[in-house]
């Protein structure tokens, strides 16, 4: 139990580049409490995966967990990268990743991580639009809109239109959209406009076809580079799987 | 070449290698890494009958580059991306000098790509004289993340690389391939788009920029960059190979490249020996797009497309008349395996 509990904290961190959980992408390798401690071990698509990014996700879970009640300790490995002894010793620390890479990070991390958060509102916000679409709703029901118009009912949602109601799409479609819009400071009140681009402008009807493709292309990329990034941890499996034979030996 | 539509298509693929991955050449922990991320991308994507055993893929002979690019693969021509990385392999890992044995065998079958590191500083302007001096140098391949004495990283709008760039008028380079795929350094914010590109590309507009690997995963940035600058072109590598095993994203991304960049503006690679030209060649030749994908965009990937990325494209960039070439390609030897494969 307590066990699960600890997964559903880890689930909560995402890769900032794809914006999915590190659960969910199958980063996570290892997880193991003892006592006061917790020990989690990370293994990442390449060897080169960047170390902002694995630094982002490492000291993502030690926040995650060692705010846990009862946890004292959280040490993170990140394993086979460049900078593996470099990040899990840092990141256990609490270092900053400036600390741990003074000659090399230019500038601060929460820059990249804004433009992340940022890229990841874009795809939040082309999957509602695309699931509203589906459900019937049409450009000009969208642009619209108000937030308030978005009804919740458990698992699903549904948009109220002049026409009546579109839907259903999956809640967590706009449980996602609505927290990155908080995350970024956007308004989230009912008198809202639903849709919002990342400066806070309503999406208008004039450009919304362009302003669609747009928003296309940025998904296109995320989901592109999900799906090499699991297809590179799928083939890297088999240097694990030698050295853990190796060692059984 | 290859036929498309009941014509046949000259095919120069813009990215290939001529590596030395093996463990003799490994200057360290690096050097292994670096093969075994090569091969993890290869396993990734390749179709199961395309795949190597480590040890080929470490280390293959001229002839196995013979027979995968030219005899099987439907290549007419390839483009060697020069990758040094002498900080991990002992003799470098695919300097110009490893693909020149190749180059010199058959000088019409390859252009041969040279490099600068503008951390070489003032005192590297001689040695990268010299190179376009002793070797056939007719483009360029930039690596910005490449390690060197201690930096690990660089930007195209450094004001030394500008220096180079200056040199490169000077000696009639014109083509500039830029690695712009997945990027281990610099840290910043600057290695996750391709905005140097488009200084550069701004400020040299005589110069031509091939951003390879169509700058994944920053397709979205590469797309605005390269819809505002005329010089600015798609590498395909590592985008084409998702053709076989994730042929969704394929035409997601070339949709994305048709509608932003266009047509006239993309050149085919395959990044071998990452992985093998021909699967990927008969993929392109046959693929069409979903109805949706096309509706959705406006644009189709048609013959004269296809033509246009396979070869024309990179043709024009190199100067290179497609059919005065194809009568030189014909008597070379590998023109002569052909003929004779063909006949029999």
């Amino acid at each position: 139990m307590e066990h699960a509990v600890l997964w559903e904290r880890l689930e909560q961190v995402l890769d900032p580049e794809l914006d999915e959980s590190i659960v969910r992408l199958g980063f996570v390798h290892a997880l193991e409490r003892d006592g006061e401690a917790v020990r989690v071990v990370l293994r990442l698509p390449t060897y080169w995966c960047s170390p902002n990014f694995a630094y982002l996700m490492a000291d993502g879970v030690r926040r995650a967990l060692s705010t846990h009640p009862g946890i004292r300790r959280v040490h993170v490995e990140v394993a086979d990268h460049f900078a593996s002894d470099v990040l899990s010793q840092g990141v256990s620390a609490g270092r900053s990743f400036r600390e741990l890479f003074p000659d090399e990070a230019e500038e601060d991390l929460d820059e990249l991580r804004q433009r992340f958060l940022l890229k990841g509102y874009l795809s939040r916000l082309l999957v509602l639009i695309q699931a509203l679409h589906q459900a019937g709703a049409s450009d000009s029901d969208l642009v619209a809109a108000r937030l308030g118009a978005l009804e919740r009912d458990g698992d699903t949602a549904w948009l109220s239109t002049a026409q009546g109601r579109r839907g259903p799409i999956r809640g967590r479609i706009v449980e996602r959209y609505l927290t990155r819009r908080a995350e970024l400071g956007l308004p989230v009140t009912p008198e809202a406009p639903l849709l919002l681009r990342p400066n806070g402008a309503p999406l208008t009807a004039d450009r919304f076809a362009e302003e669609l493709r747009r928003l296309r292309a940025t998904v296109v990329n995320l989901r592109a580079s999900t799906a090499l990034c699991e297809a590179l941890l799928a083939s890297r499996r088999q240097w694990w799987q030698d050295t853990e034979r190796e060692v059984c030996r | 070449m290859i036929t498309i539509d009941g014509q046949e298509v000259f095919v120069i693929d813009g990215h290939i290698h001529f590596w030395d991955g093996s463990p003799e050449n490994w200057r360290n922990q690096w050097g292994e890494a670096w093969i075994k991320c090569f091969y993890d991308y290869h396993l990734a994507l390749s179709p199961k009958e395309a795949v190597w055993p480590f040890e080929k893929f470490a280390k293959y002979s001229e002839e196995d580059a013979i027979r995968d690019l030219f005899i099987e693969g439907h290549v007419d021509m390839g483009i060697f991306n020069s990758t040094y990385l002498r900080e991990f392999f002992k003799n470098g890992f695919n300097t110009h000098e490893q693909n020149f044995v190749l180059a010199q065998k058959y000088p019409d079958r390859f252009i041969l790509c040279g490099s600068f590191d503008p951390r070489w500083g003032e005192a590297g302007f001689d040695i990268f004289r010299r190179m376009v001096e002793q070797y056939p140098i007719r483009g360029l391949k930039l690596y910005t993340a490449e390690w060197y004495d201690g930096s690990r990283g660089w930007k195209l709008s450094d004001p030394m690389a500008y220096r180079y760039l200056e040199l490169c008028r000077e000696l009639g380079i014109k083509n500039i391939h830029v690695h712009k795929g997945p990027t281990v350094y610099p840290l910043s914010k600057d290695a996750f788009d391709v905005h140097d590109v488009d200084y550069a590309a701004t400020d040299f507009p005589d110069l031509n920029f091939i951003v390879e690997h169509v700058g994944l995963p920053r397709l979205d940035d590469f797309c605005w960059i390269a819809k505002q600058e005329k010089n600015v072109y798609a590498g395909l590598a590592v985008a084409s190979a998702f053709i076989a095993t994730r042929p969704r994203y394929f035409a997601e991304i070339m949709a994305n490249l048709l509608y932003w960049v266009g047509e006239d503006k993309i050149l085919f690679g395959s990044d071998y020996a990452i992985w093998t030209p021909k699967w990927i060649v008969e993929a392109f030749a046959r693929f069409e797009f979903p109805e949706d994908i096309k509706a959705e965009y406006g644009v189709d990937l048609t013959p004269q497309a296809k033509r246009k990325i396979l070869g024309e494209n990179a043709a024009r960039l190199y100067g290179i008349d497609i059919e005065a070439q194809k009568a030189k390609l014909a008597k070379d030897p590998i023109g002569q395996r052909l003929a004779e494969r063909k006949a029999a």
